[in-house]
C-alpha cells in the first residue's frame, strides 16, 4: 500500500488495478479517499454511525460500479464523492421521520472531557455545547448552502474542487458560501450572546 | 482597503482569516470601521466554530477500515466465482454448437464417402461387365484356337438304337460363349462355365425318327433315322444337339 502511495499513481490507475484484484492498490486508493468521504458524511448527516455506514457503502459501491468510471469525465475523487452524496441523500430521506438522539461517542467525549484535569467542567460543557450548536446550525442549512460549507469549510476543498464536485460554477460556490456564512452567523448569534452571559456570570451562573 | 474589499477578502480566505486579520490592511480597516469590525469579529467566531467542528471528527475508525477491506475481499471472491460461472456459461453453448457442427460435418462427410463408394461400385460393376464382355470377346478367338486344335475324343454311345458303327469323326468345337451353345447346336440344357467347366465331347449318333419330336419326325419320317452330333459334358449329360443330315 505504501508503495502505491509513494509511487504517485493516479487515482484512476489505482482504481483500475483495484478492480483487477490488486488489494494493495485498493488499500492505497482507500487511504487517499477515506478521510474526505468520512468527514463529508459526518458533517452532512451529523452522525458518526451514519458516516461509518456511508463510508463502507461508498467503497462497496465503488467496487461494484467502478467499471462505469471514465477518466475523461472527471477524477475518481469526484466520482466517489457523487456516490457518497447519493448515499447521504438516501440516509437523510430515510432518517427524516426520526428525531436524532445524542450519540454514544458524544457522551463518551463528554465523559472523557470531565476526566481531564486541566479543563474546568464549565469550559468543557460550553465547548461541547458550542460544537453541538454549530453542527446543528450547519445541519439546518438548506442543502444547496450546506454542501459548499461542508466541502469548503469542513472538508477543506478549494472552490474549484467544490465546484467540480457539485457540478456548478466557482462563482456559484462563492456566492452560496457567502450566503451560508451569513445564515450561520445569524443562527449562532443567540449562542454567542448566551455564552457572553455565561462568561459574565461565571461557572456558578451557568450551573444555576 | 474598502468595506467591500474586506468582505470579498473574508469570503475567499475564511479558513485562515484570523491569521490574516492579525496583520495588514484588514486589521487597520476593521479598527476604523465599526461595522466591518463587527463583521470581522463575526467571521472570526464562525471560523473558530467551524475549525472546532473540523477537529472534532477524528480519524476514520479502524473498524470501518477492516470492514471495507473485508468487503473488498468478499467482492473479489464473488466476482471470480461469477467469472468462472460466466466462462462456463459461455463455454457450454459454444461447446454444444461446436459438437453440433462437428456432427453435421461428419454426417456430410459420411454421405459423401458413401456416395463416392456407390459411384465407384457402379463404375466397377460396369467396368467389370464391360471387361467381361471384352474378355469374352477377346477370349473367343484365343479360346477358339486351342479348342479348334483339340480334337474331340469320340466316345461310343450306346443308347437305344444308336448304332455303334456310326462313323466317328473329330469335330472342332466352335467357340463357346458363356451362355450360348456352339453354332448350329440346339440347347438341350443350360450350359455355362460353371456347369460345363471342362471341354465337352461331341458324339455322332443315329437317332430313330420315332424318338424325334413331332416337328422333326414329320421331316424324317421317310428315312427312319437321323444322324446328329450331341455335345456331352464331362458329367455325361447331353448339352446340345445338331442334326447333321436327314437320310432319305
Amino acid at each position: 500500500m505504501q508503495n502505491f502511495l509513494d509511487e504517485g499513481c493516479s487515482d484512476a490507475v489505482l482504481l483500475k488495478r483495484a478492480l483487477a484484484g490488486e488489494e494493495p492498490a485498493f488499500l492505497g486508493l482507500y487511504e487517499r479517499l477515506k478521510a474526505g468521504i468520512f468527514r463529508y458524511a459526518f458533517y452532512m448527516t451529523g452522525s458518526r454511525t451514519a458516516a461509518e455506514e456511508v463510508t463502507q457503502e461508498v467503497f462497496l459501491t465503488l467496487l461494484k460500479e467502478g467499471g462505469n468510471y471514465h477518466e475523461d469525465r472527471g477524477e475518481v475523487g469526484a466520482f466517489v464523492f457523487g456516490i457518497a452524496r447519493n448515499f447521504v441523500r438516501r440516509f437523510e430521506h430515510r432518517e427524516r421521520a426520526f428525531e436524532p438522539l445524542p450519540e454514544d461517542d458524544m457522551l463518551s467525549n463528554l465523559a472523557g472531557g470531565l476526566m481531564e484535569a486541566q479543563d474546568s467542567l464549565a469550559a468543557q460543557v460550553a465547548r461541547n455545547q458550542v460544537t453541538e450548536r454549530v453542527q446543528a446550525a450547519v445541519a439546518s442549512l438548506p442543502d444547496h448552502y450546506r454542501q459548499p460549507v461542508v466541502l469548503c469549510d469542513l472538508c477543506e476543498l478549494s472552490y474549484q474542487e467544490a465546484a467540480l464536485r457539485l457540478g456548478c460554477a466557482v462563482g456559484t460556490i462563492r456566492s452560496r458560501l457567502n450566503r451560508a456564512h451569513r445564515l450561520l452567523a445569524q443562527k449562532l448569534q443567540p449562542l454567542k450572546s448566551r455564552q457572553a452571559d455565561i462568561e459574565a456570570t461565571g461557572t456558578e451562573g451557568c450551573l444555576i | 482597503m474598502t468595506c467591500k474589499e474586506l468582505r470579498w477578502y473574508f469570503e475567499d480566505h475564511l479558513r485562515d482569516a484570523e491569521v490574516r486579520c492579525a496583520r495588514g490592511a484588514v486589521a487597520e480597516h476593521a479598527a476604523t470601521c465599526p461595522e466591518c469590525s463587527r463583521f470581522v469579529a463575526e467571521q472570526r467566531e464562525l471560523g473558530k466554530s467551524l475549525r472546532e467542528i473540523r477537529e472534532s471528527v477524528g480519524p476514520v475508525p479502524e473498524l470501518v477500515d477492516a470492514s471495507v477491506l473485508l468487503n473488498y475481499r468478499r467482492h473479489m471472491a464473488d466476482q471470480s466465482a461469477r467469472h468462472r460461472v460466466a466462462i462456463d456459461g459461455k463455454f457450454r453453448p459454444r461447446l454444444a454448437w461446436g459438437l453440433a457442427a462437428l456432427a453435421a460435418t461428419l454426417l456430410v462427410m459420411a454421405g459423401l464417402v458413401l456416395r463416392s463408394r456407390h459411384l465407384r461400385t457402379g463404375t466397377a460393376v460396369n467396368a467389370t461387365s464391360s471387361e467381361t464382355n471384352t474378355v469374352s470377346v477377346r477370349e473367343a478367338p484365343t479360346n477358339r484356337a486351342p479348342e479348334s486344335q483339340r480334337r474331340v475324343q469320340p466316345r461310343p454311345v450306346t443308347a437305344g438304337r444308336v448304332s455303334r458303327s456310326a462313323p466317328e469323326r473329330t469335330a472342332s468345337l466352335p467357340a463357346r460363349t458363356a451362355r450360348s451353345m456352339p453354332e448350329g447346336f440346339g440347347s438341350l440344357m443350360y450350359c455355362d462355365e460353371l456347369s460345363c467347366p471342362q471341354d465337352m465331347q461331341m458324339i455322332r449318333v443315329q437317332i430313330p425318327s420315332s424318338a424325334m419330336p413331332r416337328q422333326v419326325s414329320s421331316l424324317i419320317r421317310t428315312s427312319g433315322s437321323v444322324t446328329a452330333d450331341v455335345l456331352v459334358g464331362p458329367d455325361g449329360i447331353a448339352r446340345g444337339i445338331r442334326l447333321e443330315e436327314i437320310e432319305f
